[in-house]
């Protein structure tokens, strides 16, 4: 243990502890009078590892935490009026009061990322991590998660890609030995969890977590390693947590002896006496420290009792960076004119696949924020569809990363990195995957803005294909599940079906404010058109009328949009004139676009590659019905993958899959 | 100047919307302490001695036996300018 720790930084301790020892009081004093009601998670005898951690951060180095967080967030120097009127649900906290007390951000002292979902901080904090590598920033990352979160898959992928890219980022494992309601000895073998880190090949360490000295000396080394580049560290902070999991419950799962015994240790009265015992500081002084921190907590929460609710107007505010592409506020005004959206004649002719290189490339060589990471995409595989070839090659690979098959890890990164102010592109090789990784997609990536009341945005791009309709790839790679993705708020879904589409719209993500999926289809990667060079966009939300017709609107995305305009030379032959509208993103969706359509033909079929049950069909017919019911010759219809599997056999999927034949056959029962 | 903190049933639980005032720990009219326990809660399983929130003299309002909602009043702590400590 370090005895070189001045004597204001023994002061510095433990003013820190008392602070978050009477926040943590002071929030559930309100609790247990009854004023205050949520599910809240108590620090008491964890004080201590922030508060050795604090004085080697600045302002400039991110945090990560977790839902029991009130120690993490003082420590950090987050203001307690914010925080109190946070807990309060007051537009005054950080995060307007939309965020609540597991989901504080508080970017102004390097706090990014409070998480209600045990373990998914580390994959986040390691794209921190990243963003300051690539930036040469010399910023650090503290990620703090408990015990529990080491039982977790994010955990495992996270330490992994942070060994591999010698990420300057410092694990703290906070070991309050349970996890929520269940002790280590049944939930885990592992006596020692900084051993984890071995695996890994990355450095470990178990300080005891209830001394500020010595996790201060401890994460001193850690942090000088990282600031140094060589790499993170796992450390292990020893500790017991002095009550149940949760404020109001019981600690009957909780060993009687071992929280006594904690009890009798623990860090704030304990460390107090051998501040006293060692003549640091007089009983006054640290009595002094005390009443400062009281009236702190008690002025911070008389504040937030005051405190304004957030007003009606911040419902919609932070869910997108404008709220104008909501969809149920969405009254843009018509964007498109027929074929307005077409290239210029004599463009060069690119594939679908190599126009998505060109975007990448020039994303790439127009901004260094750009930095794209997924399986398999340096070269010289470059990518499974070479999407990606040659753009490591020309831009290295420390922008065109390579990782491992850790999809977590991967989305997880390109959050942090996007936090930090960079334009990740992940690749999620195929959109099947994204199930792998959904929390960080739609419990990270979408709700971050909300959850910070717009403190803090995620500007990042996921290029994912779809294989479906292909041949061969089966059950597991062929789904489209837009539908998915648009039923979380704050996601924009994006799904291109030409090559100067798959372009315009990537390069369009590559700049937006906010996340952004875009699904490639597979089989559109070889179909050729014409492809400006260099930077162009076309704007998200924004519908395009591919074939003009006047009997009825086929509207789709994707590659399924081949098989409308299949349909619709067929339907030509017997003198049915039918239009396609192709949204070329469902989120934003292109509302005027659809209306005008309908409106002119008073028929429409929605063709989609995903299952027709419960798919994104049902929203536009809805929309349709709704907006146009008395105009409508007949009821909105829709096509789209019937309700089973994927199946692998050519016998089978063609009979999934929405054909033209089936959006022929549908068009004739709709117009007779 | 005196302030009076207004004692609720507390959500204790996360599926918790009621419970029970099972008995009072400290007297009506009784000086009590920060952090002293107040009455002892009872929600679907378990048991919970509820600690008073601020110093001064209780006063009841909730009976014991009785069932309450998450929010309703069960009494109120006044405190003198220079509450007992």
């Amino acid at each position: 243990m370090s005895t070189a720790a001045s004597r204001e930084l023994m002061l510095g301790f433990y003013t820190t502890m008392v602070r978050i020892n009477e926040a943590d009081k002071a929030i559930q004093r309100s609790l247990s009078a009854g004023e205050l009601q949520f599910q809240y998670y108590p620090a008491g005898g964890q004080e201590a590892i922030p508060a050795g951690i604090a004085p080697l951060l600045s302002r400039e180095d991110y945090s990560v935490i977790t839902y029991r967080c009130i120690h993490d967030i003082v420590a950090k120097g987050t203001p307690l009026t914010e925080i109190m009127a946070e807990m309060y649900g007051k537009r005054a906290g950080t995060s307007k009061g939309k965020g609540g007390p597991m989901h504080l951000s508080d970017p102004h002292s390097g706090l990014m990322v409070t998480t209600g979902i045990v373990g998914a901080g580390l994959p986040i904090a390691n794209g921190l991590a990243l963003a300051s590598q690539l930036m040469r920033s010399g910023r650090v990352t503290v990620v703090n998660f408990g015990d529990g979160a080491t039982s977790t898959g994010a955990f495992h992928e996270a330490l992994n890609l942070a060994a591999v890219w010698k990420l300057p980022v410092l694990f703290v494992c906070q070991n309050n030995q349970y996890g929520e309601y269940t002790a280590i000895p049944e939930y885990t073998l592992t006596r020692d969890f900084s051993k984890r880190a071995s695996a890994y090949e990355m450095r470990g360490a178990q300080v005891d977590g209830t001394d500020p000295v010595a996790v201060h000396a401890a994460a001193k080394d850690a942090l000088e390693r990282a600031r140094r580049g060589e790499g993170p560290t796992l450390l292990e902070a020893v500790c017991h947590r002095l009550q149940g999991h949760a404020f109001g419950s019981d600690t009957a799962h909780m060993d009687k002896a071992a929280l006594e015994a904690a009890k009798q240790v623990a860090p704030v009265p304990r460390f107090r006496a051998r501040l006293l015992d060692g003549k640091v500081a007089t009983e006054a002084e640290l009595a002094a420290i005390e009443a400062a921190a009281r009236q702190e907590v008690d002025a911070a929460i008389a504040f937030a009792k005051e405190a304004p609710p957030p007003a009606v107007e911040d419902l919609y505010t932070d869910v997108f960076a404008t709220p104008d592409v909501i969809p149920e506020l969405d009254r843009r005004p018509p964007q498109r004119a027929a074929g307005s959206a077409a290239p210029p004649a004599g463009t060069r002719k690119l594939t679908y696949g190599a126009a998505i290189t060109d975007a990448l490339d020039v994303a790439l060589g127009r901004d260094p924020k750009v930095v794209m990471m997924g399986e398999d995409i340096a070269d010289p595989a470059g990518g499974v569809v070479k999407a990606t070839y040659g753009l490591s090659s020309r831009h290295g690979r420390d922008r065109v990363r390579p990782t491992p098959i850790a999809e977590t890890a991967i989305v997880g990164a390109a959050i942090g990195a996007a936090l930090a102010g960079m334009k990740p592109v992940a690749e999620i090789m195929i959109n099947d995957f994204l199930e792998v990784c959904m929390d960080q997609v739609s419990n990270h990536a979408a709700k971050l803005r909300y959850m910070s009341g717009g403190r803090t945005a995620v500007p990042l791009t996921i290029r994912t294909v779809t294989a479906g309709f292909v041949g061969s790839f089966g059950a597991q790679h062929s789904q489209s599940l837009e539908a998915w993705l648009a039923h979380t708020p704050g996601l924009k879904v994006v799904y291109p079906s030409t090559p100067f589409e798959a372009k315009g719209l990537l390069l369009a993500c590559i700049d937006d404010p906010d996340p952004c999926i875009v699904f490639e289809s597979m089989r559109c990667y070889f179909g050729q058109g014409p492809v400006p060079e260099g930077h162009y966009t076309i704007p998200l939300g924004v519908a395009d009328i591919k074939r003009p017709g006047k009997d009825l609107t086929l509207i789709s995305w994707g590659w399924p949009v081949l098989e409308c305009l299949g349909a619709a030379g067929e339907l030509a032959k017997e003198g049915i004139d039918a239009e396609v509208l192709d949204l070329r993103s469902v989120v934003p969706l292109d509302r005027p676009a659809l209306l005008e359509s309908v409106a002119r033909t008073r028929r429409a079929i929605v063709v989609h590659a995903a299952v027709e049950f419960a798919g994104f069909g049902a929203e536009i017919a809805t929309l349709l019905h709704q907006a146009l019911h008395g105009n409508l010759a007949k009821p909105v219809a829709r096509v789209g993958a019937r309700y089973t599997s994927v199946p692998f056999s050519q016998a089978l999927e063609p009979l999934h899959f929405p054909t033209a034949a089936r959006v022929v056959d549908a068009a004739r029962a709709l117009v007779r | 100047m005196s302030m009076t903190t207004t004692l609720r049933i507390p959500k204790a639980a996360v599926s918790m919307q009621e419970g029970t005032l099972v008995t009072w720990l400290a007297t009506d009219g009784a000086v009590v302490r920060e952090g002293d326990p107040l009455y002892t809660l009872e929600i679907e399983k378990s048991t919970l001695d509820v600690e008073s929130p601020a110093a001064g003299v209780l006063r009841h309002v909730g009976v014991a036996g009785a069932t309450y909602k998450v929010g309703d009043v069960i009494g109120e702590i006044t405190s003198p300018e220079a509450a007992p400590e």
